[in-house]
């Protein structure tokens, strides 16, 4: 047995040497640096899913317009299939998809379940590599399978691309009717596709600046009901609504903080000037941020709470300033020409949009947190207000080119700049974090 | 008036009669009818890299030419003097021996080994302290500068720290001959019994003042009983031996004079400006085992730089860059992958560095690997097809954006 151990050993120790000479990668003859390419919407095939009704076509119809819309996909038309797909669980022939150029394909079904529910499942699948990247079923009600094919669009999104989807989620807005001079105001919801439009006020009263809570289906806003603008508070499920903080004199420019605990606002005094006030919800106590003679308004907190970007007119013109949540450290980070207004931190929290009014126009543009690398995605006579969608790759904003506001949503790279269909003119959007 | 204007009308109109009929056209350019050339730029390897390998070889992978031999050293010629025949080693003169220092390094040697030990584990039953008092010269000389130091300043701090490493280390070797120390403690110890006191009493002091600072002389009595001191003056007079040993100066380079003279070392130095390998120059040399190359071997010949740049025009018409990959320097994804004859993709591309994770970067080598599929079959130069039989494409979006 002594024996036997060294013996073994050695045996041991040869095969590792032949090993290592068998397995040594053989050299690569010719090594290329790619570094350009081409930026195109990915070509997807998205397939009916079958279904015993037209819902699996509806569902995918849903699905193709949200990837359609986000600039990124480019949906292949139905009618260049060759292949029908019959049984959604067994591999597709992806030599028939490869043919028509689609380099990704979705499959799936709905069915109703024992207990009245609907399932809809789907496979994502990748037609060059051959194989499935994801596979999901979700079960719900039948009302709610709108929900269900932005769900599954927000999969298909961030297995693709690689980051959070941004497709089921709401947008609350500012919906105006009547004539110029008799602007009816009234808060509405819809989702980000421009279905499902929900009244959440009556319009006797103007509202103004909606804006969602990050953590709740909550939303602040400012509202003329007293008679002068006041901040509230609203439940969109329940309806309820309260005031917030009752201060004298005007409220306005409401937001929430990261964590939904405090609402950060401006509050203007007789004496012309705002300052910028931060409430905490539970404890209704306020801190007061800036104590300038400018107006200092629009904060908004940076998404980890610690920084507040706000705007102020103290070196002249209205610029934009970043200070510590505590009002610390108040810095101007925007340096160019014309005024900025409405700064916006990304949720992402590497970029600051706003609105710039220079030489006539208005332009939406975002810059880092700290003022540099500014760049202008869009430019109008008239827009503004921008929000940003969950994933922080998409801006939504009001452009008014002549007659009335409407909502638009632009890609940060510039490209795809697309209205978002509403009933009326509509103004003041604000985006809603991913639904739970 | 009117004969200044007419006889300039007269002057400019013949003036421009001569320029019409005299002035012609200058004649043609002659243009040779040449064929344009196609111009290609050729790497040169085809033309330096033309060796193949060795004829009689067997065939391996890459080929390779007989290995080349260091020939045999020839020693140095070292006859001296009048002798015709070179002699195994030159004449060494006989070295003078010190009589002093080398009569006095191995009696410590053997006696600092031993005696620490015991000393170490055994000081506090007994009071075999003895151990210093051998070697009368080193003890001196750190009285000298530990005694003024705690007095005045008080800080000698890291002197303890060196103490209980050593203590500990020689603990292996322990304990086999407690009774030579005793010996030599007779005849020696007796005149340096007193010292050593008075040595452990300043550290003593030092060590109170390790704990708290003041410095003041109230504290002696207090710490006067303490053994741990005691093994102090022992570690220290324990070290001064063994510098000649050359092995502890390292660990023990925390006490002041002995760090600093075994600085200073000959051989190292020597060491460091050695830095050429012992090697000849001459003809570049080839150590792999001879062989004839492979069915697959390149001969020498590689893509062109127009090829490669054919090449990678076809994979970046391919790429559709991930729209995550706007804003990551850290998307880099390298894809090997083989192709056959006809250009086509033979098996699946591998992923070889990038693309960990999940998200982004995993959607960022997916990409690639996208890319690579599409764009097969590649247009590549059939005659050369060993040299793209295999290729590694490394994507690299952070310049698009």
């Amino acid at each position: 047995m002594k024996k036997l151990i060294p013996s073994l050993l050695m045996i041991g120790a040869l095969a590792c040497g032949m090993a290592a000479f068998t397995t040594l990668p053989a050299r690569a003859l010719v090594e290329i640096d790619v570094n350009k390419g081409v930026v195109e919407p990915l070509p997807i095939a998205i397939t009916d899913f079958l279904s015993a009704d037209g819902l699996g076509s509806e569902i995918s119809t849903i699905v193709a317009a949200d990837l359609k819309r986000s600039g990124l996909f480019a949906p292949i038309d139905k009618g260049a299939f060759i292949e029908k797909i019959s049984n959604p669980d067994a591999a597709p022939r992806f030599d028939d998809w490869k043919v028509i150029n689609a380099q990704a394909l979705v499959t799936g079904r709905v069915s109703q379940e024992a207990d009245g529910r609907l399932r809809a499942e789907f496979r994502l699948w990748d037609t060059f590599a051959g194989q499935q990247l994801v596979g999901e079923q979700f079960f719900s009600s039948k009302a709610n399978m709108r929900r269900v094919a932005h769900i599954i669009a927000d999969s298909i999104y961030e297995r693709l691309t690689g980051e959070k989807g941004y497709f089921d989620t709401r947008v609350v807005f500012i919906d105006e009717t009547g004539s110029k001079n008799d602007r009816r105001k009234r808060l509405a919801i819809m989702d980000q596709d421009g279905a499902n439009v929900r009244y959440l006020s009556d319009g006797r009263s103007i509202s103004l600046t909606p804006r969602f809570s990050p953590t709740r289906q909550e939303i602040t806003y400012m509202s003329y009901e007293s008679g002068q603008p006041q901040v509230y508070l609203l439940q969109i499920e329940t309806g309820q609504r309260e005031l917030v903080g009752n201060f004298p004199g005007m409220t306005f420019a409401p937001r929430f903080s990261p964590d939904g605990q405090k609402v950060i606002m401006s509050l203007l005094r007789d004496d012309g000037n705002s300052n910028i006030f931060a409430m905490d919800l539970r404890s209704r106590t306020t801190t007061r941020l800036t104590n300038s003679n400018a107006i200092d308004t629009s904060p908004s907190y940076s998404p980890d709470g610690t920084k507040v970007a706000f705007t102020s007119d103290r070196g002249g013109q209205p610029q934009i300033y970043v200070m510590g949540a505590d009002g610390s450290g108040q810095t101007r980070i925007s340096f160019g020409g014309g005024s900025y207004s409405t700064p916006v931190w990304s949720p992402r929290g590497d970029l600051i949009a706003f609105t710039k009014q220079v030489g006539g126009e208005f332009q939406i543009g975002v810059m880092r947190t700290d003022g540099s690398g500014e760049r202008i995605l869009s430019s109008a006579r008239l827009q503004e207000g921008p929000t940003w969608a969950p994933n922080g790759r998409y801006l939504m904003y009001f452009k008014d080119s002549g007659g009335g506001p409407r909502l638009y949503s632009i890609d940060l790279t510039g490209r795809n700049e697309q209205q978002i269909p509403t009933p009326n003119f509509a103004s003041d959007p604000a985006w809603s974090p991913l639904l739970e | 008036m009117k004969a200044g204007l007419t006889t300039s009308v007269i002057l400019h109109g013949a003036l421009i009669g001569f320029g019409l009929f005299s002035l012609t056209a200058p004649a043609p350019m002659q243009v040779a009818d040449v064929e344009s050339l196609p111009v290609d730029i050729v790497p040169i390897e085809e033309l330096t890299q033309i060796q193949q390998g060795d004829k009689t070889a067997p065939m391996a992978e890459e080929s390779a030419p007989k290995p080349t031999e260091r020939p045999d050293p020839v020693p140095d010629a070292t006859n001296v003097g009048e002798n015709t025949v070179d002699t195994d080693a030159p004449p060494t003169p006989e070295p003078k021996p010190r009589p002093v220092k080398t009569a006095a390094v191995p009696k410590p040697q053997p006696n600092p080994v031993e005696k620490p030990d015991p000393v170490a584990e055994e000081t506090p039953p007994a009071k075999p302290e003895p151990a210093p008092t051998t070697e009368v010269a080193p003890v001196p000389q750190p009285r000298q500068e530990v005694v003024p130091d705690p007095v005045k300043e008080a800080t000698p701090e890291p002197k303890p720290e060196p103490k209980p490493v050593q203590a500990e280390k020689p603990a292996p070797e322990p304990a086999k001959e407690p009774t030579p120390a005793p010996e030599k403690v007779d005849t020696a110890a007796a005149p340096e019994e007193v010292k050593p006191d008075a040595v452990a009493e300043t550290i003593v002091a030092e060590a109170a003042t390790e704990e708290a600072k003041p410095t003041e002389t109230v504290k002696l009595p207090e710490s006067a009983p303490a053994p741990a001191a005691r093994p102090k003056p022992p570690a220290q007079t324990a070290q001064t031996p063994e510098r000649k040993n050359a092995e502890k100066p390292a660990k023990t380079a925390s006490s002041r004079p002995q760090s600093n003279e075994k600085e200073f070392n000959a051989d190292e130095i020597a060491a460091l400006l050695d830095k050429q390998k012992a090697s000849g120059g001459g003809a570049k040399r080839s150590n792999k085992q001879a062989a004839l190359g492979g069915e697959r071997s390149t001969g020498g010949q590689k893509l062109s730089q127009s090829e490669m740049d054919a090449l990678r025009g076809q994979v970046q018409r391919c790429w559709n860059i991930p729209a995550g990959a706007m804003d990551g320097d850290k998307l880099r994804v390298s894809v090997k992958f083989n192709l056959d004859r006809t250009g086509a993709l033979e098996g699946t591309p591998e992923i070889i560095s990038g693309g960990g994770g999940s998200g982004v970067e995993r959607a960022a080598a997916e990409a690639a690997r996208r890319a690579v599929a599409r764009c097969s079959p590649y247009n590549l130069p059939a005659e050369k097809y060993e040299t793209w039989a295999e290729v590694i494409v490394n994507f690299d979006p952070s310049e698009m954006y």
